[in-house]
């Protein structure tokens, strides 16, 4: 083992050293750097009606917003980075059902009133055959 | 050419008229046996799952000539490399291509600045880490700016970082340990400064 | 010195102006995506393409074209199936083009299927409300066997002429439903327009009725990677769950057919409930994929999922092996060449044709 570092240690000189230490800090660093805004927000939830955007709501401001589809209201609550439908015209009332949505690519959608609520992104699944 | 400045000094020419010739030979044994190892390393499947998880064996071919031939010959030596290298591996026209290229371009410069500037303070490990990342963060950066013009391509980073480190860290160390039974056969001590 | 600073200028300017031939050829990757509301689900069209200009053209000409089939093809609608309906016992009435195509396709399922796959069973299905008065209210009917026994002794049938153009319909209690194979054909048409429109690939997507064409040679990086579409299987009983993701590499179509999509509960006092994915302890569960041969939802299997080269094979596909129950659907499954299918029993087991032999699926259902 001696023998082994007495070799690596005549391989390398100081400034070898410093230049791993530097690219372990560095690496560190940025892992800090953009693991943040990941956590923290940037993320927005699409809301569109007919198809066609209507809202973008970031996900980190708490709010309440209505939407007037052809079948009525839809409420649509953000809190603590998440979003639910509060209420909705329909007689399944799935989308209110289904509850908070938070994950890239996880998506609510209102059929009766033509309301759908996105998270885009890519959740590693392109489509559900549902 | 870059030869033809030996070839016109007075001190090469009278003392070791062979010698331009010489050097000649040994670039072309080195081009031709870095392209056979650039090819190879691209037939191998990644030994990491992870794109761009190269060793960059050929790379020490490139040290070698920068320190035994010279600046210029170990840049035209990286690059030729890398487009016969690609052409041959049939990968010259694919998308990836451009990317490897200025990689390829930017990490070779660097790594002559750095062997010529730098050295005393590191050593050949050293310069060929710093190398590897160069490689690395230029294709991430060439890749931003090209074709895909979305922030978490620099998620990448860290992975890259660490990536450079490893394969800087292999081919620094098998370079050394070449360079120094190399220069104890050929009479020559990899430490000397390179003439060019 | 100086000849050496002047080969790698050269070299440089080389580099450059190989460069921007790369860019010219390679340009950017866009991906254009869209939805619509069209037949009664979310229509969603997703494409790629080096040039984003040429994905949205094509995507808005899939959309028209999905628009103007989607009023093809209403039952009641102002297209020539509507038209059908409404006067085609009494006299033959002229089709278009793509009803003729999808007639002669249901015919062909109908066959193969010995009856289970049937486009003439619209009157029952209106019976059980499963039609409009399901989109208005959520919940549908036990029709009483009065109402069925009439509807169930016709004879049910349809004639087309291919030389006229005309089809004709053998009694009024014939009604003409698409709706197993409607949107199967308008994926597929949507799909001819996308690929004429020559794009690296694209997804369509008709409410889990979906299509993919050219799985991408998508480049990540340096290295260009070839990605298969994932594409993820309803879990039959939970809605925020999958079974399972399939991983689809060439040109396929995927169409699953199961008793939660349209459905209602009833109790044994006749109170009628709204659809939920989970079962109900002391509710009898009532659903869309009507059974031509009894009149009742088709019992047996609660999730069918087939894989077909286009998304009408395996949109009728999936209803008639629904229909048919496991052992003769996967009977059917196997006989045919090009289709796979996975089924979930009302027992929770999952089943696979063996062409998915090795996909990592549970047999249960978790």
């Amino acid at each position: 083992m001696n023998e082994f570092w007495r070799t690596v240690n005549r391989y390398l000189t100081w400034g070898d050293y410093i230049v791993i230490g530097l690219v372990f800090l560095g690496a560190a660093a940025t892992v800090s750097l953009l693991r943040r805004p990941v956590e923290a927000g940037g993320q927005w939830a699409l809301v569109r009606l007919e198809g066609k955007m209507v809202e973008q709501l970031p996900l980190t401001e708490d709010r309440e917003i209505t939407i007037i589809g052809p079948a009525g209201e839809t409420v649509i609550q953000v809190h603590a980075g998440r979003v639910r439908v509060v209420e909705s015209p329909g007689p399944q009332q799935v989308c209110v059902r289904q509850g908070w949505i938070q994950k890239p690519g996880e998506a609510l959608i209102c059929v009766p009133n033509r309301v759908t609520i996105e998270i885009p992104g890519n959740s590693g699944i392109d489509a559900i055959s549902r | 050419m870059p030869f033809r400045s030996k070839l016109t000094s007075p001190y090469t020419r009278s003392t070791l008229p062979e010698a331009w010739l010489l050097k000649r030979i040994l670039f072309a044994a080195l081009l031709a046996l870095g392209i056979v190892l650039y090819v190879l390393e691209g037939l191998f499947p990644p030994l990491v799952p992870v794109p761009g998880a190269k060793l960059g064996l050929s790379n020490i071919l490139v040290l070698f000539t920068m320190l035994f031939l010279g600046y210029g010959e170990g840049i035209l030596l990286a690059v030729a490399r890398s487009i016969l290298g690609s052409f041959i591996a049939g990968t010259l026209l694919a998308p990836g291509a451009l990317l490897s290229l200025s990689g390829g371009l930017v990490s070779t410069l660097i790594v002559a600045l750095s062997l010529r500037y730098l050295r005393p303070p590191l050593g050949l490990v050293g310069v060929s880490i710093v190398g590897a990342i160069a490689h690395n963060v230029t294709q991430l950066c060439v890749a931003y700016v090209l074709f895909i013009q979305i922030k978490g391509l620099f998620y990448y980073l860290p992975f890259m970082l660490l990536l450079g480190l490893i394969s800087g860290l292999v081919t620094g160390l098998i370079a050394v340990y070449l360079f120094e039974r190399l220069g104890r056969e050929l009479g020559l001590s990899y430490n000397e400064r390179a003439i060019s | 010195m100086r000849q050496t600073i002047s080969v790698l200028k050269i070299l440089a300017l080389g580099i450059l102006a190989l460069s921007l031939v790369f860019i010219y050829f390679q340009g950017q990757v866009a991906v254009v995506q869209d939805e619509k509301y069209l037949l009664g689900t979310y229509f969603r069209i997703k494409a790629q393409s080096r040039s984003r200009e040429r994905a949205e053209r094509a995507v808005q000409a899939a959309f028209e074209e999905a628009e103007r089939l989607a009023e093809e093809f209403s039952r009641t609608g102002a297209g020539s199936l509507g038209e059908l309906n409404r006067r085609g016992f009494q006299e033959p009435v002229k089709l278009s083009e793509d009803v003729i195509t999808v007639f002669e396709a249901a015919q062909k399922y109908r066959e193969l299927s010995h009856g289970a796959f049937d486009p003439t069973i619209g009157k029952l299905v209106d019976s059980w409300g499963f039609t409009q008065d399901w989109d208005r209210t959520g919940v549908g009917r036990v029709p009483s066997p009065e109402v069925l026994r009439p509807l169930l002794e016709d004879t049910r049938d349809f004639s087309i002429d291919l030389v006229t153009k005309t089809g004709q319909l053998s009694s009024a209690s014939v009604e003409i439903d698409f709706g197993g194979i409607a949107k199967g054909y308008i994926v597929d048409r949507v799909v001819a327009i996308l690929q004429e429109s020559d794009l690296d690939n694209a997804l369509v997507d008709a409410g889990g009725n979906i299509r993919v064409f050219n799985s991408y040679p998508r480049r990540v990086l340096w290295w260009e990677d070839r990605r298969p579409f994932r594409i993820a299987v309803q879990h039959p009983r939970d809605e925020q769950k999958v079974l399972g993701v399939l991983a689809i590499w060439e040109d396929r179509a995927l169409a699953t057919s199961g008793d939660y999509q349209r459905c209602f509960f009833a109790d044994v006092l006749g109170n009628i409930f709204p659809c939920r994915y989970a079962d109900e302890p002391g509710k009898t569960r009532y659903h869309h994929i009507i059974d031509p041969k009894t009149g009742m939802p088709a019992r047996g299997l609660i999730s069918v999922t087939i894989l077909a080269p286009t998304a009408m094979e395996a949109d009728a596909l999936s209803t008639a092996v629904f229909v048919l129950g496991p052992e003769k659907g996967l009977e059917l499954v196997e006989r045919l060449e090009n289709i796979e299918c996975i089924m979930v029993t009302d027992e929770r087991r999952i089943l696979k044709s063996p062409g998915l032999a090795d996909i990592n699926f549970p047999t249960e259902l978790p």
